[in-house]
């Protein structure tokens, strides 16, 4: 009996020695990285986000020299693992993997504890661009077809979303404001893109906007039409569907994955990351992966991704008064 | 006619030694994580998820599966042993299980639901592998109008789960809708009673919530009167449940097999419900219903019959649809993408060696359970000789480790010691926590579908008239509520039941 609980005890003081030894790394710095890097990911498991950090951590030894350990901190729709790493030592050993909504929409909605500022970009990841899609057996072929459809039905035509301030929203929004249509349409919230796509297929929904990767394998089995893609140019993965922007509606918006480091970082240890993070997303294995999430990689150094935020900032900024969605 | 010849494929793909072994790693990994309070299957299968991307697909998903279903073995232990459910989905097993346990009748408790849990899983994979892609179609009939005629019903039910006086458990069943409403509401994107907290944004956690009302009450509890546990140490020889727990017990088990099935196919339905809804459903079948939540076996083999039978039926939407109807299948669902496979309608005639080897794997890790579990009962038993001053340090560590490792929020600590408190005194002034518990898990589902009805319905309530399902749900939740508000109907069924008992 005694060695029974002396087992159990023992495993009990592991347990919270491997905690404490994960959470308070050995001190002390030579040449960057001397020891495993944290790389927090805001939102919960399972996720396209989630996929994208296990991913990069099974090619970061190799290309960074110290492995990448995930921190899931999920809640308040990533506002609160982006909020942690805004407050982290900028000693490059907290990094951010985070994604357009905590970092260019949901900090202009509500106070969030961090601002654009807090942070110094390092690398974009990739893009991935939202789809304007409906089921299959639907009588509208075309974008066009839909818009009429909308317009010809004012304040009649269901719109399932995932989040009512979120990316997709924003994008369904400028999507109606740039074709020209007033009004609101009734729009049902739902908790994940899984019951989204449930609604469409059952009917009780009759278009949905919603990033690519998510539709990805419903598109395929042609349980659902793509009738446009919200991206600059035509999406590679799809490539017969066409832009929104070639029909005439200048709506362009993506979900992008990237890191960051909080404000503070010295210049080395981003240049470091950067160039690492460069090297794992052309890794073979690292491309293999990413391509069978369907979320093809793309790369932007940190000054080019010091730009894009910007803009895309700014962009949500304007759709997101327009939609009349204050900013408290 | 291809069915024989699919499955014999599966058990060649299963049968080989490699996924032998890594379906047995799987359950095991399951079973101790189901044990320990707090570190559920979603957090273990995420842990997990970067090792199997080094096995064959067959493999990682046979191996992940087995992490899941395994996990519904581990979670009754804990719940009869302490009166701390191990899962979420082993909640209700408590209010049984934990009598039974007091009763000296531990051995038994654990028997049955290992049993339970044996059939209830087995039954469900030849569910699965008869009718996965018949009943996709039925899990896609389920809207928002069909998912709020079930939860009205659910909430009904949720009446003769308590044990004390109907109106305590309204009052604790009110108490437990108003913490759901704390969080952002998901409509307006507006925070509601979050009083600037961000932590508060997403709401109550539910782990921390109930491991403070379940597990840090128990051991407040406990301390007032350390002594009475000498009185069943004695008892502990009869292991194995006896024929007469058995007879009770197959009514409970033949019904949690199919409430659990059902349940687990449904988008959002999940073990835990199940786990729920058998033990209502019992109660109600019961001819003493009085007797549940005293130590009776039914009330623990019906929720762990469900509550594997749930699992089971959890991987037909996965496998059909390609939708997950839990965080955990979501995370298998992840697995599937990393290894270049997309579950859904293409999947079986595109993989079918993937399909049809996890399927049968399930059968194999099963059995190993069984095997596995059973001989450990005496082990589990034993603990409870551990003496209480060394007991319940060790359970609130284990608690204090479960409600950190959801979010690593310290926050959540803090939320669990409060209920603790809560708890305690609930449990002084004679009210139940299951009510409470139930009613914050069901009561965001009801707000959410009935918005979502009424927005796709323009806003008219005939949308739950004209859709079936909706409309009998609604209906037998009608019919619930006149059984037992109309005094003349109640008195009626006495007579009939004493003319049975005459007979």
């Amino acid at each position: 009996m005694k060695a029974r609980l002396s087992i159990v005890a023992s495993i009990v003081v592991l347990v919270v020695l491997a905690v404490v030894l994960s959470r308070s790394p050995l001190a002390a710095a030579e040449k960057y990285p001397v020891r495993p890097v944290e790389l927090v990911m805001p939102f919960g498991p399972g996720g396209s986000l989630d996929l994208q950090a296990r991913a990069l951590a099974a090619v970061a030894m190799q290309h960074l020299g110290q492995p990448f350990v995930i921190t899931m901190k999920p809640g308040a729709g990533g506002t609160i693992g982006t909020a942690h790493v805004a407050r982290s030592k900028p000693d490059g050993y907290t990094l951010l993997l985070t994604a357009t909504g905590p970092m260019s929409i949901s900090l202009q909605l509500e106070d969030t504890g961090y601002t654009k500022d807090s942070f110094i970009p390092i690398a974009l990841l990739n893009l991935t661009p939202p789809v304007v899609a409906v089921r299959t057996d639907r009588p509208w072929k075309t974008l066009e077809d839909l818009l009429t459809h909308i317009r010809a039905n004012p304040a009649r035509v269901v719109y399932g979303t995932t989040s009512v301030s979120g990316l997709t929203n924003l994008a369904n929004h400028m999507l109606l404001q740039g074709a020209g249509i007033q009004a609101s349409l009734p729009t049902v919230p739902f908790k994940s893109v899984g019951d989204q796509l449930l609604s469409i297929l059952k009917g009780d929904t009759e278009y949905m906007v919603q990033i690519h990767s998510g539709l990805a394998a419903y598109l395929r089995s042609n349980q659902i039409r793509a009738l446009a893609v919200l991206s600059e140019k035509r999406f590679p993965v799809m490539p017969d569907v066409p832009t929104a922007k070639e029909l005439g509606y200048d709506v362009v918006a993506s979900q992008w994955m990237g890191v960051l480091a909080p404000k503070g970082t010295s210049p080395e240890v981003v240049d470091t990351i950067a160039k690492a993070l460069g090297k794992m997303v052309k890794d073979q294995s690292f491309v293999t992966m990413a391509t069978k999430m369907d979320i093809p990689p793309a790369f932007l150094q940190p000054a080019e991704f010091q730009e894009f935020l910007e803009r895309e900032y700014q962009k949500y900024g304007v759709a997101i008064q327009r939609a009349g969605l204050k900013k408290k | 006619m291809d069915l024989a010849g699919n499955v014999l494929a599966g058990f060649q793909v299963s049968l080989q030694p490699i996924n032998l072994l890594y379906a047995f790693f799987g359950a095991g990994i399951g079973t101790l994580v189901g044990v320990l309070p707090g570190i559920g299957p979603a957090g273990t299968i995420a842990l997990l998820l970067p090792l199997s991307l080094g096995m064959p697909p067959v493999s990682a998903i046979i191996f992940l599966a087995g992490v899941y279903y395994g996990s519904m073995y581990g979670g009754s232990t804990t719940s009869i042993l302490v009166n701390i459910p191990g899962e979420a989905a082993s909640v209700v097993t408590c209010l049984d299980g934990y009598q039974m346990a007091r009763q000296g009748r531990a051995g038994p408790a654990l028997g049955m639901a290992a049993m339970g849990s044996f059939i209830g899983a087995t039954l469900s994979i030849v569910g699965l592998m008869l009718i996965a892609p018949l009943l996709a179609g039925v899990a896609r009939e389920f809207g928002a109008p069909e998912y709020f005629g079930l939860v009205c019903l659910g909430v009904m039910m949720l009446v003769y789960l308590s044990r004390g006086s109907v109106l305590k458990s309204l009052i604790s069943a009110v108490a437990g809708l108003i913490l759901s409403f704390i969080g952002q509401d998901l409509f307006t994107g507006d925070d509601r009673f979050t009083f600037g907290v961000v932590e508060l944004k997403d709401g109550l956690g539910l782990v921390p919530l109930f491991m403070g009302l379940f597990g840090i009450t128990e051991v407040l509890a406990n301390l007032e009167a350390p002594i009475r546990r000498q009185v069943y140490d004695a008892r502990l020889k009869n292991l194995f449940p006896t024929a007469k727990d058995w007879l009770d017990s197959r009514g409970a088990i033949l019904r949690g097999t199919g409430i659990g099935f059902f349940l687990g196919i449904l988008p959002g339905g999940s073990a835990m419900i199940a786990s729920f809804a058998a033990y209502a459903a019992e109660k109600m079948f019961s001819r003493h219903p009085e007797r549940f939540g005293t130590g009776v076996i039914e009330g623990v083999a019906a929720p762990e019959t469900a509550n594997n039978a749930a699992a089971q039926g959890a991987f037909i939407p996965l496998f059909a649809l390609g939708i997950p109807p839990n965080v955990a299948m979501a995370l298998l669902l992840g697995a599937f993408v990393l290894h270049g496979i997309r579950p859904g309608p293409l999947m079986m005639e595109q993989h079918p060696q993937i399909f049809w080897g996890a399927v049968t794997s399930m059968y194999i890790g099963n059995a190993m359970l069984l095997v596995f579990n059973l001989p450990l009962i005496g082990l589990w038993v034993r603990i409870l000789k551990v003496p209480y001053k060394m007991l319940f340090p060790l359970i609130l560590l284990f608690s204090v480790i479960g409600a950190l490792s959801v979010r690593y929020s310290p926050f959540d600590v803090v939320v669990m010691i409060l209920f603790g408190a809560i708890g305690y005194v609930l449990r002084k002034m004679e009210f139940e926590a299951t009510p409470l518990v139930l009613a914050f898990i069901l009561g965001p589902m009801l707000e959410q579908a009935l918005r979502q009805s009424l927005i796709i319905s323009h806003g008219s309530f005939t949308i739950f008239f004209t859709r079936p399902i909706a409309a009998v749900c609604l209906g037998l939740t009608l019919a619930i509520v006149i059984a037992n508000l109309v005094p003349l109907l109640r008195a009626g069924r006495k007579v009939i039941a004493a003319q049975e008992t005459g007979d």
